[in-house]
C-alpha cells in the first residue's frame, strides 16, 4: 500500500479518537464487528468529507465520494492488512474515488473541459485591492480552487494543500510524473492569475513598463 | 556583501533543477516560476540574476510565494460537514450489507440446488448401471443354461 505523507494521516476536527484507537476499531471491524465499523465510519468521516471536498469542488460530489469510499472500504476491510493507518488507507480509497468520479463527470459533461481554459472574474468590481487581508486572499483562493478545470485542481489540492509527492500523486491518478508536473504548474498559474488578477497591471501602472516588455 | 550573498543563496532555492536558461527574459521567468517553486535547488546564476535585477519578477516572485502559502493554509479553512452524511453513509452500507446478506443466502440455496441435483444423477445413474448389469448377468445365465439343455 501506498504510504501517504503525514499530513494526510491527521484527523478532521470532528476526529476526536486518536489514530491507534481508530486503527483498533478497524481491527475490531475486520473481524466482523459492525459496531466498531460504524465507530470506524463516525471518527473518520469530516476528514474523508473534507478531502473530497476539496478535490471535487462542490457538496453534492463530495458526498457521493465520501458514500462510495466507505461503501468500498467495507468491501474491501478484510483485505486491509494493517501496513498503513486505516485513515491513510480511506484517504487513499477518497483519492481515487474523487479521480474516478471526476472522470465520469467530465465525460458526461456537454463541454469539453480545457486544461487551458482562463479563469474570469464575473464580478470585477471585487477585484481584490493591493492591500486585501490574509483571508479575503484565502477565500478567493477556495473559490478559485472551486473554479480550477477538475484534472488541474485534483493535482494542485494533493501537492499544494495536502503536500503529497508527485510519485503518489501520479500513482493514484494513473498518470505520468511529468504528466502531474505539468497540471500542477498550470493549476499554479492559473490561481495566481485569479488571485492577484491587478497586480501586474498595478505595477505596471506604477512603473509605466509593460510588465512584459521590462525584462 | 554579505547581505547580496546571502540574497543570492535565498533566490539560489528556487532555481529550477534541470533546465538552464542563458539571459532569461521576464516572459520566460514567469513561466518558469511555477516549476521553480517545486523545490529545485541547483542555481542557474542567469535566472537568478535576472531577478535579483529585475524588480517586476520579484514582485511576481512574491505573489508565488504568497499563492504557496495560502495553498497550505488551505487546510485550516473549515470545510463544513453536512449535517447527516454519517447517517446517510451508515445508511448505504446496510443496504450494501443486506444485498450482501441476500446475495450469500441466495448462493447457499443455488449450491444446496445444485448439490440436490448432482446426488440425484448420480444415484439415478448408478441404478442405471446397476440394473443393465443384472440385465446381462441374466441373459448371461439364460444362454448358458440354454446351452446346457
Amino acid at each position: 500500500m501506498t504510504a501517504l505523507p503525514a499530513p494526510l494521516r491527521q484527523h478532521g476536527p470532528g476526529e476526536r479518537l486518536r489514530g491507534a484507537e481508530i486503527d483498533a476499531l478497524a481491527a475490531r471491524a475486520r473481524e466482523g464487528d459492525r459496531d466498531a465499523f460504524e465507530q470506524l465510519v463516525v471518527a473518520t468521516t469530516a476528514s474523508c468529507y473534507q478531502l473530497a471536498y476539496r478535490l471535487v469542488g462542490n457538496e453534492h460530489d463530495a458526498r457521493d465520494v465520501v458514500q462510495e469510499t466507505y461503501l468500498r472500504a467495507y468491501r474491501g476491510l478484510k483485505r486491509f492488512r494493517g501496513e498503513a493507518a486505516v485513515t491513510t488507507w480511506l484517504h487513499r480509497i477518497t483519492v481515487n474515488t474523487a479521480a474516478r468520479a471526476l472522470e465520469r463527470r467530465s465525460r458526461s459533461a456537454t463541454a469539453t473541459l480545457d486544461d487551458d481554459i482562463e479563469l474570469v472574474e464575473m464580478r470585477p468590481d471585487r477585484l481584490p485591492e493591493p492591500a486585501a487581508s490574509a483571508a479575503d486572499d484565502r477565500s478567493r483562493l477556495v473559490a478559485a480552487l472551486g473554479e480550477l478545470p477538475d484534472g488541474l485542481r485534483l493535482v494542485v489540492v494533493l501537492r499544494d494543500v495536502y503536500d503529497l509527492p508527485h510519485r503518489d500523486i501520479a500513482r493514484e491518478l494513473g498518470i505520468s510524473q511529468s504528466a502531474a508536473k505539468v497540471r500542477l504548474h498550470r493549476a499554479r498559474r492559473l490561481l495566481r492569475e485569479r488571485i492577484f488578477p491587478a497586480r501586474r497591471a498595478h505595477a505596471q501602472a506604477t512603473t509605466g513598463i509593460p510588465a512584459d516588455e521590462a525584462g | 556583501m554579505a547581505v547580496a550573498s546571502s540574497r543570492r543563496a535565498h533566490l539560489g532555492r528556487l532555481v529550477h533543477p534541470f533546465r538552464r536558461v542563458d539571459h532569461p527574459t521576464c516572459e520566460e521567468v514567469r513561466h518558469l516560476l511555477p516549476e521553480i517553486l517545486d523545490g529545485g535547488e541547483l542555481p542557474s546564476g542567469d535566472l537568478v540574476g535576472h531577478v535579483e535585477r529585475c524588480l517586476v519578477c520579484q514582485a511576481e516572485l512574491a505573489r508565488y510565494r504568497r499563492l504557496m502559502r495560502l495553498l497550505h493554509q488551505v487546510r485550516t479553512v473549515e470545510v463544513a460537514v453536512p449535517a447527516g452524511i454519517v447517517g446517510d453513509v451508515l445508511s448505504s452500507i446496510e443496504r450494501a450489507a443486506s444485498r450482501r446478506a441476500i446475495r450469500s443466502v441466495l448462493s447457499g440455496r443455488r449450491l444446496a440446488y445444485a448439490s440436490a441435483v448432482l446426488g440425484a444423477a448420480g444415484a439415478a445413474t448408478a441404478l442405471a448401471l446397476l440394473t443393465l448389469g443384472r440385465t446381462r448377468d441374466d441373459r448371461s445365465r439364460l444362454s448358458e443354461g440354454e446351452l446346457s439343455l
